[in-house]
């Protein structure tokens, strides 16, 4: 008897057990993935948690503000300092504070820098900032304590605490917008950074860079930065206040001037970007996405200042020769290929684009009929075009190795993800179609390492080789 | 505090914790606190009201069974009818009695109480109780307590199954008696529990979001949208009920008592007279048991016999609310239930005639779907909020003809989009194959799962969990959807 009754509740052990395995996988699927306010379906706090503990040299804290302008890639390449963006959209101090001390359970930083825009107390302003400051991070101590700030500071109508503390009322709503990203994140390399190529041409200078006033700073704000130093120095890493160049009002101008004054009665570091603006040739007009974030040219100009900035005064080592820093390499490779494939998208003829895609790392198809093949043969750039027998007018590079279509059928894995084949003239990229145009030629490009496509180009003109997008 | 919310769900295996900790002899307290607390939570002050109530039929009770003289003893059963139905009036009708008095004569005052949870629930426990001591079906209950937890056990407390005194009370008598730690019961608990969830979560309350969409502007509606927000209504005042029935019965079980089933697969009835011997089982037996029986039934002549049916079906739509469409409703079921005792001799002499081959599968189907189409054009009269609107609501339903909209994708725009309709056709499909096997085999899907191999009776399990954490219906973006029967 006592037997069978050990043996039946053994069962609800196991079975205990798998319901656990079963919720583990559905928090992998249906988890707060959205920490930068955008469409951008990467997890920042997920690629945080899978780094190796005590790895990272610099923590970025913060908003947006932060993980737009400093672009660890750039940081990578230019001083090998292992940084990381562990900022969220709108985060306001209080949210800084408890990402800082969740970032310090598996991270021991040399430095931590903390963006401040929001001493400013701007608003969540929506429901789904409130939610990615909160549902991001793991369950623990600081869970708790950041979403119960949360709730209590939010100006928008939100979850219950208990909701919150359980995610699952919350992101069980998620199934009706879950995507592949949801599924296998193919980025776990990313280090926080989110940088645009848009410009905000109504852009101008701030005239609030030049104000010397000093506003005050509210109670709520005095008690997180005092909170944040405290941490700081009972972990005894250097901490640095700074704030992004961006569109500033004057009041907000104050504030920061307020900021900058608790910091040094403080002895802490305080960079304001809008006050040194003219010595990293940082120019408004054409280094901002709209009023608050700036682009790739303006990130570049920041993030080149900062690393040298923080290489010098905290003396960080460069980390590039040793191996198992490969997360920062391989964020520094794929933002070369975004670079790259901007380039691509920006060219004006074939000459040019086949000028622009290397030779590695992509897969290029070109797609005619097969009597326009004389007219194109011939060497462009990287990649030659000839007269080898082709029945389908079809011409593919995958990653360096030219193939001729001469077989009916061609089945390829571009890259773990996505597969293509070629079947009676007809191209099929991971269900996407394309076909021989009669009256010109196609030329496909895609990133086999983002795993995006690049460009679909269209040319009708074989003298110029003019393309259309 | 709705069994669909995080407070219940720390509030349920509190109390089942501890009422598997304490000493037996008190459990009786420890569930009667509970059920007290579980009240209040939606207003301290109705309490009041359980209390007067209990107290009451208490009393009266022992002094039905201490009075030797049979009249005296209905003068103390009528006392105590009228001091229960009193509370159910003044909170209920009255309200509801000065609108129309003043709509009539112009003059009067107007009464707002708020409807407390659940009160035509227990009081007609409390009355149940009090007849049967009347009746000597069963001794009066001399512990206060004991008969105060009779009447307000929370897992049936606000919306049922109305439990007899032969049942509950006997059982929470010997309460003492039970083995909490028996895992058989507590899984077969549990699992009656995640179903009652899942009907609630997943089904009834996303098809309400296409019923409330259709109702709330039916006048623009054709024929196929009206028809199919009142099949889709049908379905989900059955979820909604049979869920907190269902969740009723596997808490109940989970704390060893075991409470009548409220539900038998009503919809596979083949005519309206079985119907309501599978709908609200609990209802329909104690007004059959309490009014249509003392009433004659069907002894005497034919038109006593109608006179009783219909009675019965006017008191039971009005015991569901102060208005008129729920009178309606009932009438409509009596009407119903009339026809089909006259017609069913013709139509067994007709089928005789032509050799209607009436044990087939067929004529079986064709009986259902009759049934099934007349209970949902009656409850059309149940979801809308004048007869006005339900005459108009069922006459559109058969002259606005518009089969085009099956096809251009327009149904999809009803508040459900393609995605949220095949949830909802997966979750039907799993509720008409548990129903099935209810009908079929007469099998729960506790019993059912528990003959089956583990492997499968996990796969369900976890099935019908990730089902209810996925795809139920609940968390910040909606509001909690009551029980429709709490209103009652």
């Amino acid at each position: 008897m006592a037997k069978t009754n050990i043996c039946r509740w053994l069962k609800v052990l196991v079975f205990l057990g798998l319901l656990l395995l079963c919720f583990r996988c559905f928090f992998r699927v249906f988890g707060w993935k959205d920490a930068t306010g955008g469409d951008v379906g990467e997890d920042i706090a997920r690629h945080f948690y899978e780094t190796e503990d005590n790895m990272i040299d610099v923590i970025f804290y913060g908003s947006s503000h932060c993980y737009c302008t400093v672009n660890q890639a750039v940081l990578w390449e230019n001083t090998g300092i292992a940084g990381f963006n562990f900022a969220t959209g709108c985060s306001h101090l209080g949210n800084t504070y408890y990402y800082m001390k969740e970032s310090l359970k598996t991270q021991h930083p040399k430095v931590m820098a903390v963006e401040v825009f929001y001493a400013t107390e701007a608003k969540y302003g929506n429901v789904g900032n409130v939610y990615r400051n909160v549902l991001d991070m793991n369950w623990s101590g600081e869970y708790f304590d950041n979403a119960e700030y949360t709730k209590r500071s939010s100006d928008v109508p939100v979850a219950s605490l208990a909701e919150m503390l359980l995610k699952t009322p919350v992101i069980h709503t998620r199934y009706r917008d879950l995507s592949e990203s949801d599924f296998r994140d193919k980025r776990l390399y990313g280090r926080g950074n989110y940088i645009f190529w848009e410009v905000n041409e109504d852009a101008e200078i701030p005239e609030a860079c030049d104000i010397k006033a000093v506003g005050e700073l509210t109670e709520e704000t005095t008690y997180w930065l005092d909170k944040i130093v405290e941490l700081a120095d009972n972990e005894k890493i250097d901490l640095v206040f700074w704030v992004s160049p961006y569109l500033l009002r004057e009041d907000e101008a104050k504030i920061f001037n307020a900021v900058e004054e608790y910091s040094r009665r403080k002895g802490v570091e305080f960079i304001n970007f809008n006050h040194i603006y003219e010595e990293i040739g940082f120019d408004y007009t054409t280094d901002m996405i709209d009023r608050g974030h700036v682009n790739v040219s303006g990130s570049d100009k920041v993030t080149g200042w900062l690393g040298s900035y923080l290489q010098d005064k905290y003396n960080l080592p460069s980390h590039k020769q040793e191996e198992k820093y490969y997360l920062w390499e391989l964020n520094a490779e794929a933002w070369r290929h975004k670079v790259r494939d901007h380039e691509i998208q920006e060219t004006q003829n074939l000459e040019e684009l086949f000028n622009a895609v290397p030779r590695y790392g992509y897969t290029v198809v070109m797609m005619t009929e097969e009597e326009n093949v004389e007219r194109l043969c011939g060497k462009y750039g990287n990649y030659e075009i000839d007269m080898e027998p082709s029945y389908s007018g079809i011409r593919l590079w995958v990653d360096g190795n030219r193939q001729v279509c001469d077989e009916e059928c061609l089945n390829l894995d571009l890259n773990r993800y996505t597969a293509m084949t070629v079947r009676d003239g007809v191209v099929n990229i991971a269900g996407q179609k394309f076909y021989i145009p009669t009256d010109g030629v196609r030329v496909l490009v895609f990133d086999n390492l983002l795993d995006e496509y690049v460009d679909n180009v269209f040319c009708t003109d074989f003298e110029q080789m003019i393309i259309e997008r | 505090m709705l069994f669909n919310s995080l407070k219940f769900l720390a509030f349920f295996p509190c109390v089942a914790l501890v009422y598997g900790i304490i000493p037996r002899r008190i459990r009786y307290i420890w569930l009667l606190a509970a059920s007290w607390f579980f009240y209040m939570c939606w207003n301290p002050r109705y309490i009041v009201l359980i209390l007067a109530s209990t107290t009451v039929t208490y009393v009266a009770g022992i002094t039905i069974e201490k009075v030797k003289e049979q009249k005296k003893a209905k003068v103390v059963l009528a006392i105590c009818i009228v001091l229960n139905l009193g509370i159910l009036f003044l909170f209920k009708y009255a309200g509801w009695l000065a609108d129309i008095i003043r709509s009539l004569t112009g003059r009067g005052i107007a009464i707002t109480l708020i409807l407390p949870v659940g009160i035509s629930f227990y009081i007609f426990q409390a009355l149940g109780y009090i007849i049967d001591v009347y009746r000597k079906k069963i001794e009066p209950e001399r512990n206060f307590f004991k008969y105060a937890l009779f009447v307000s056990f929370f897992p049936q407390l606000v919306a049922g199954p109305i439990e007899r005194s032969e049942n509950l009370l006997k059982q929470i008598r010997n309460m003492h008696q039970i083995k909490f730690w028996n895992y058989e019961r507590i899984t077969s608990g549990l699992t009656v529990m995640l179903w009652g969830f899942f009907l609630k979560l997943v089904i009834a309350d996303r098809i309400g979001v296409f019923v409330d969409y259709v109702f709330a502007d039916y006048y623009v509606y054709g024929s196929v949208e009206l028809i199919l927000a009142a099949v889709g209504f049908a379905i989900q005042i059955y979820c909604d009920f049979l869920s907190y029935s269902t969740i009723a019965v596997g808490t109940a079980r989970v704390f060893g008592i075991e409470l009548m089933e409220n539900f038998s697969t009503p919809y596979f009835s083949r005519s309206i007279r079985e119907f309501w011997r599978r709908w609200h089982i609990s209802l329909s037996s104690w007004f059959k048991d309490y009014v249509y029986i003392p009433l004659g039934g069907s002894r005497g002549t034919r038109g006593k016999y109608y006179r009783n049916l219909m009675i019965t079906f006017l008191v039971s739509g009005l015991w569901h609310g102060a208005n008129w469409t729920f009178l309606a409703w009932g009438m409509v079921h009596g009407i119903l239930q009339i026809i089909e005792n006259i017609l069913s001799p013709a139509v067994d002499k007709l089928n005789r005639r032509i050799g209607t081959k009436v044990n087939s599968i067929s004529y079986k189907l064709g009986q259902m779907a009759v049934t099934f189409s007349l209970v949902t054009i009656a409850w059309v009269f149940f979801r809308t909020e004048t007869i006005r609107d339900a005459g108009q609501y069922i006459v559109r339903m058969f002259t606005r003809f518009n089969p085009w909209v099956l096809f251009d994708g327009s149904l999809y725009t009803l508040g459900l989009n393609r995605m949220e309709v095949s949830i909802l056709m997966a979750a039907l499909t799993v509720l008409f194959v548990i129903s099935c096997i209810r009908y079929h085999l007469h099998q729960n899907i506790d019993t059912f799962l528990g003959e089956q191999c583990i492997w499968f009776r996990w796969l369900v399990l976890l099935v019908l969990i990730f089902g209810v954490v996925i795809f139920g219906v609940y968390g910040p973006e909606y509001d909690v959807t009551q029980f429709i029967y709490f209103q009652f």
